[in-house]
């Protein structure tokens, strides 16, 4: 864990407060996940040295970057750290080569290194002929490139990404969302994501941690939190079906089975199916769903008005139907269903 | 719908008024222009020097407004600390303050016997009244308001994220503040610098009343002016307001529309 | 508000046809159509009608022209706007209280200011009664355009040199204020008092280089007991207000007419109480009048 961050952080804004710990060897990504109003911008902004901490301390790379009870406290210009913002925050009156520039330049490089510097990062993000586009100039996706660049362009101890692909389209979710993970695992400090979203955490990071009112509710791997999920809110995020597989063609071969989607991507992929946007019944659907197919009931978990089933298969998958339907299908252990999915329910990310 | 897409006609016709009513005075002043008498009227020795020294005069009184200026309406619209709603007030005063009364209060501050003006005589041998640096400074108290109050409403609108990023940048405060913030709220202050500009052009009761009056020294236009109605010289007087008119409504007219006209 | 369709519609009639003249009827209707309209958008077009009225109607003075007797003490009434020189103020305001009290039913007002700026007042129409300058130029001014008639002479006044207390810089005379090391404010050349000192410092074979030439003589006082100046050529009259505040001395040029300040009077063209007018103009020569004049350092004509 030497050279990681390890932060306990203690912090009051208002009425609200952040209580949580957390430690990242170099080299990890960390996602952290948690419903708006969970904390998750108020711990980016204690990391980042924005929100000075009330108790706690926050050390990276061996470094204190923050200790109230010895009074040390490292600014945030002077903290090795990179940060994606939500809206990106590029600025406005500067073209792409300058916003990239910037970083450099206000650690001291001169104009000439600090511009060829930054040439090398668009070109990396691959946006190496837009380097006098102002930010309105740019598309989403763009943007979201030019902000990364930025942020990794000072080589920081510590990356920070605040819901790096919120503001984007479907579309362009999905290719940013795959060179993001790439550049992620180019980084060699420590990588931190915060998002809402499960394909988002599931696709860029190596462990996610949960928070939930200012509180760590759970951590761990994607399978260890799917396994046992602690919280309502743990188990909508993670509920979803994530299948891994090998694209070809918009048909998409999960363990044998041959599945339907509505993106042209190739190669391996990975999967996200909403428990909700499964069907079951009792006899082959005469349905417009592209992907049908059977199996067999294998542990229903009810609560009061929603029942999650579990269907065993080539693949198991989650649905999540009514309770009055899970009556009326009459469903129970070694019950045989049918399981229907509309293509345009499941979400596709390059693996 | 088509109640809504009419123009509110009360609000058009005393708006209507309002506007003539800034208008007329220019009108009566045009039609008794001694328009052709103007040229040899404003290459009046007295004229030249005057316009010269009030042009000089009010681009050092905006550079003072502005550098002194500026560093206060950020603290004010940036730093928390107590007694900041009294500084808020106080740099009003100067626009309530009838200049005369403004110009004894420059006096009993700076002037020979004043507060500090005693320690500038008795240390420095600088005497303010009765220079050019003293209308300077008379005419920056007047015009400095409109260049704090501008700057002020103007950080205060920035949104402050973007320093956020620029400090997580590396970026020092003054580097955040040149290259982000200045560039973000540069319209507003170039502004808010021509308002105080065209205030200072036009400042008499504070200028002659700290700085007094004396040819090529205090002598700006609107003291040259008041001075030739005073000897009964309408048209001298008339001449060098309509090129103080002139200049000031090309300027304001041409670089507002230009720098305001970005926001 | 059920009338107020059509009234739009005449407003807007209006609008389409401005001219310089419109926006008086537009306030009016603006004030019919919202009765909230602000008062002092109204009172200021009454304002502008009522400056523009005096201008070319005379009437009222015409008639009191014919009326060539004073009337006795008790049958004057009304206002009497009386504009007079600065340097008068405080003399001028002692004499107004005596007035009215000769005279009930009357009230006396005053304007003091620059003889100059005044007398551009009266020719461009102001309502005044009695001019009463600090220079024959300023009355002789208003008199050629016919706006005034038969001036009288009520005073003179006296140039000294007004110093700091104590006269710290040792000022003796004239020759003194061209001493280097002397800041002297003096009258600017357009006011009467800046024309006197320019003539006694000729007459003197003195040069000087003043630090400031002041709009008026007031302002010349305030710069020397503020201390900003040591010195300052000013009034008699002056040195006499400034009390203990500064000390006056003698410019060292006796009985030299040419060098006083000529105080002339005179009943305005168009004064609304030329009757009141005429008794203030009595009442300032008279024995009483002189004498009060006298007490604040004023000389008999």
């Amino acid at each position: 864990m030497t050279g990681g961050l390890a932060a306990t952080i203690d912090v009051t804004v208002g009425a609200f407060r952040l209580d949580v710990a957390l430690d990242v060897p170099p080299g990890e990504t960390v996602a952290v996940v948690g419903p708006n109003g969970a904390g998750k911008t108020t711990l980016l902004r204690a990391l980042a040295g924005l929100l000075p901490i009330g108790a706690g301390r926050i050390a990276l790379a061996e470094a204190v970057l923050d200790d109230p009870t010895t009074g040390q406290f490292v600014t945030v210009e002077e903290r090795p750290i990179g940060v994606v913002f939500q809206d990106y925050l590029l600025f406005p009156h500067l073209g792409a080569l300058d916003n990239v520039a910037f970083g450099l330049r206000s650690r001291g490089a001169t104009t000439a290194a600090a511009n060829e510097q930054a040439r090398r990062w668009l070109t990396r993000v691959g946006l190496g002929d837009l380097t006098k586009a102002k930010p309105r100039q740019l598309s989403g996706g763009q943007a979201q490139r030019v902000a990364l660049a930025r942020a990794l362009a000072t080589e920081p101890t510590l990356l920070l990404l605040d819901e790096p692909l919120a503001a984007l389209d479907a579309t362009t979710r999905v290719d940013t969302r795959r060179d993001l993970r790439r550049h992620l695992r180019a980084h060699d400090g420590v990588r931190l994501v915060i998002t809402h979203d499960a394909l988002d955490a599931a696709a860029l990071a190596d462990r996610i941690v949960v928070i939930e009112a200012g509180r760590v509710v759970q951590q761990g791997t994607l399978a260890e939190i799917t396994a046992r999920p602690r919280s309502r809110y743990v188990a909508d995020l993670v509920g979803v079906n994530l299948l891994a597989g090998r694209a070809v063609d918009g048909r998409v071969d999960v363990g044998g089975l041959e599945l339907a989607i509505a993106e042209t991507v190739g190669g391996d992929v990975l999967l996200a199916i909403p428990p909700r946007a499964i069907t079951l019944s009792r006899h082959r659907p005469d349905s417009t769903a592209r992907n049908v197919w059977a199996g067999v009931v294998d542990g229903v978990d009810r609560s009061e008005q929603r029942a999650r089933v579990r269907v065993r298969a080539r693949v198991t998958v989650v649905a999540e139907v009514t309770e009055a339907s899970a009556r009326e299908l009459d469903l129970a252990d070694g019950a045989e269903v049918w399981v229907a999915v509309k293509a345009t329910e499941i979400g596709v990310s390059p693996a | 719908m088509r109640r809504r897409a009419r123009p509110p006609i009360v609000a058009v016709c005393i708006g209507g008024v309002a506007a003539t009513f800034f208008l007329l005075p220019l009108v009566g002043l045009a039609r008794r222009a001694p328009w052709s008498s103007l040229l040899s009227d404003l290459t009046d020795p007295a004229a030249r020097t005057a316009l010269r020294l009030s042009l000089i005069c009010s681009l050092w009184a905006t550079v003072v407004a502005v550098g002194a200026g500026l560093p206060l309406a950020w603290v004010l619209a940036r730093v928390e600390f107590p007694g900041r709603r009294l500084v808020r007030a106080l740099v009003l005063v100067p626009l309530v303050l009838p200049p005369v009364v403004g110009g004894v209060a420059l006096l009993l501050a700076f002037g020979r016997r004043g507060l500090l003006g005693q320690y500038l005589d008795r240390w420095f041998g600088i005497t303010l009244p009765f220079t050019t640096a003293g209308a300077v400074v008379a005419e920056a108290f007047v015009a400095m308001p409109f260049l704090v109050v501008t700057a002020e409403a103007a950080f205060r609108g920035t949104d402050r994220r973007y320093e956020d990023a620029a400090r997580t940048l590396g970026a020092k405060r003054w580097t955040v503040f040149r290259r982000v913030t200045l560039p973000s709220t540069w319209p507003a202050l170039a502004a808010g610098a021509v308002l105080a500009w065209a205030r200072a052009l036009g400042e008499f009761g504070a200028t002659i009343t700290f700085a007094g009056n004396t040819p090529g020294r205090t002598t700006t236009i609107p003291l040259q002016v008041y001075l030739l109605l005073e000897s009964g010289r309408l048209d001298g007087a008339i001449a060098l307001s309509l090129v103080l008119l002139g200049v000031s409504v090309a300027v304001l007219a041409l670089l507002r529309e230009r720098w305001v006209g970005a926001l | 508000m059920s009338h107020e369709r059509p009234m739009r519609r005449r407003l807007r009639g209006f609008l389409a046809r401005l001219t310089p003249a419109a926006p008086v009827v537009l306030v009016a209707l603006a004030a019919l159509v919202a009765p909230a309209a602000p008062a002092a958008l109204v009172a200021l077009v009454a304002l502008g009608a009522a400056g523009c009225g005096s201008d070319g109607t005379n009437t009222s003075a015409a008639a009191n022209d014919r009326s060539t007797t004073a009337p006795g003490p008790g049958t004057l009434s009304g206002d009497l706007q009386v504009f007079a020189a600065a340097s008068l103020t405080d003399a001028f305001t002692e004499l107004g209280k005596a007035f009215e009290a000769e005279h009930p039913k009357v009230t006396v007002t005053f304007d003091f200011a620059a003889s100059s700026a005044l007398a551009q007042q009266i020719d461009e129409g102001a309502p005044a009664d009695v001019f009463a300058p600090a220079d024959e130029a300023s009355m002789k001014r208003v008199t050629e355009r016919g706006n005034a008639s038969d001036p009288r002479i009520i005073a003179r006044n006296r140039l000294a040199i007004l110093v700091e207390k104590g006269n710290p810089k040792g000022i003796t005379g004239l020759a003194d204020l061209a001493e280097p090391g002397v800041v002297l404010a003096l009258c600017a050349p357009a006011v009467p008092c800046g024309r006197l000192a320019d003539a006694a410092l000729e007459k003197a074979g003195v040069r000087v280089e003043p630090a400031s030439l002041e709009e008026n003589v007031k302002a010349v006082v305030a710069k020397v007991t503020l201390g900003e100046a040591d010195a300052g050529i000013v009034y008699a009259t002056d040195v006499k207000a400034a009390g203990g505040k500064a000390e006056g001395v003698g410019i060292g040029i006796a009985g030299d007419p040419s060098l006083e300040a000529v105080y002339p009077i005179a009943v305005t063209k168009q004064a609304r109480n030329a009757a009141a007018a005429r008794a203030w103009i009595e009442f300032v020569r008279s024995g009483e009048g002189q004498k009060t004049l006298a007490k604040f350092g004023f000389l008999s004509p």
